[in-house]
């Protein structure tokens, strides 16, 4: 292992030795940054704190580390950064190379071609997708994915809301009503982002407001945020809102949709198309494309 | 309800959309440097934090839609804290690390070393150089590394940090002999 010292001129020997430095034996640098960032185990970064704690040069070094230019990226880091971003976001862009499309063609004509042994066939084929599979995303199909048409229902406040609070005073139904109106104005003006927030808030304070739920919901919806649009939505479901029933059914099925779950979305449109409704038609049509 | 972990989102093969890529590279404008930093500050090596900077806005394209606006940041931090976390476990089992190393823990610093450490000329870029040199034993090239600074200006910051300690021993740089400190 190297002496940390080698390669110093007599200069500086004597100088780190005048000073005491070669008497100090501290931990490497990296490890001890990285346990004070909490990413080392804790049996691994308990000493390397506690040498933190008692050596100032250390504690200069980490502070000095982190707060000045140091840690900065420089043009040269932040190109080769964005290179790399690029290049991985080209990898997910790309469409798949012409012998991945080729090997589907030819599974697809084998199994055309034999029938009698289609089974065999089916099971084969994705096997071959698998194995491909290591370099570019999968083979995609070409045609465009169906997406459940997302619209903003009107703003509608069943008698329950107003009485969210049973049983709390007159000035705390006001208040909701109040906190409610506000946040939906941002909503009736399709400032989605703006409304996400506010109802967000309103969805805490009362977290009994179905259609607070039921509105952040369809906010970030139109934010394109469908994982925790789809959360807001179920909340709302649970809630049982009977004014907002079927909007809150078709709504949860666009959740689903979106966030890659067709099967859920026509569970979620099946009723709608099974009763007549505002949704009846559009669930009825868009059933056939939820597989 | 946010997500624990960025695992808990399904990852999409598909590219943004117009309005979401505007989004995506606002967000990537406004945090890289900070992304950078924090990873620099996990592993004090700059080809690492490159590496996670890139995979962490990767992950996040990847998984925009999936991921609230409002916590998009700490997202992004903890994907990137997941990320060194996984690099010094790599680290660990490919024995880059030794094993068992005696960690001192009370260390003893000369007087005369800490007047160096608090001389009030001593900016930070000198004192990181004059540290990551003489105490923990790094060359001109391993802090150009760590540092991100040119060799001229490890250097010099090396030379300002020895004419500082030279001044205080007052040390004949022909004869190498030295008078009595200050």
């Amino acid at each position: 292992m190297r002496n940390r010292f080698d390669d110093l001129d007599p200069e500086e020997r004597e100088m780190v030795a005048r000073a005491g430095l070669d008497k100090l034996h501290c931990p490497p640098f990296d490890r001890m940054l990285a346990a004070q960032s909490g990413v080392l185990e804790e049996g691994e970064a308990a000493p390397l704190r506690r040498h933190l704690e008692s050596c100032r040069y250390c504690q200069a070094l980490a502070a000095d580390f982190l707060q000045g230019e140091s840690a900065a990226p420089s043009t040269q880091n932040l190109d080769h950064v964005r290179a790399r971003l690029n290049k991985g976001i080209a990898g997910i862009a790309k469409p798949a190379p012409w012998w991945r499309q080729w090997q589907v063609f030819a599974a697809i004509a084998g199994a055309a071609a034999c029938l009698a042994i289609a089974v065999n066939v089916n099971q084969q084929s994705p096997e071959v997708k698998k194995s491909t599979g290591t370099g570019a995303p999968s083979v995609e199909a070409p045609k465009p994915r169906f997406r459940l048409p997302l619209s903003a229902p009107p703003v509608k406040l069943s008698v329950g809301s107003a009485i969210v609070w049973r049983g709390e005073s007159a000035t705390n139904e006001e208040t909701y009503l109040k906190d409610l109106g506000a946040a939906l104005a941002p909503y009736r003006a399709g400032q989605y982002a703006e409304a996400a927030s506010q109802l967000a808030a309103v969805t805490k304070k009362y977290p009994q407001s179905a259609e607070a739920a039921f509105y952040l919901g369809v906010s970030l919806l139109h934010q394109n945020q469908p994982q925790p649009a789809r959360a807001a939505l179920e909340k709302a479901e649970a809630l049982r809102p009977q004014a907002l029933r079927d909007e809150v059914q078709w709504f949860l099925g666009v959740a689903w949709e979106r966030t890659g779950n067709p099967g859920q979305a026509a569970a979620q449109l099946k009723p709608l198309c099974a009763t007549p409704g505002p949704y009846h038609d559009a669930a009825c049509s868009a059933l056939p494309h939820l597989r | 309800m946010a997500p624990d972990s960025p695992e808990q989102f399904s990852s999409t093969s598909r590219p943004l959309d117009d309005t979401q890529l505007k989004e995506f590279e606002k967000v990537y404008r406004e945090e890289v440097d900070n992304v950078f930093r924090y990873a620099m500050g996990c592993t004090a090596r700059r080809e690492v934090a490159e590496e996670i900077t890139s995979e962490v806005f990767l992950a996040l394209y990847r998984n925009f839609a999936g991921v609230d606006a409002s916590w998009r940041k700490a997202w992004l931090f903890r994907v990137a804290k997941n990320m060194a976390v996984n690099h010094w476990r790599k680290r660990r089992n490919e024995r880059e690390l030794p094993e068992g190393t005696d960690i001192p823990g009370e260390t003893g610093i000369p007087e005369a070393a800490e007047s160096i450490l608090d001389h009030g000329d001593l900016k930070p870029s000198h004192r990181t150089c004059l540290i990551l040199r003489y105490v923990h034993g790094m060359d001109r090239d391993e802090i150009v590394a760590a540092t991100g600074m040119s060799l001229n200006q490890v250097k010099s910051c090396l030379q300002y940090g020895l004419r500082l300690l030279r001044d205080k021993f007052q040390i004949d740089r022909k004869g190498g002999s030295h008078a009595e400190p200050i």
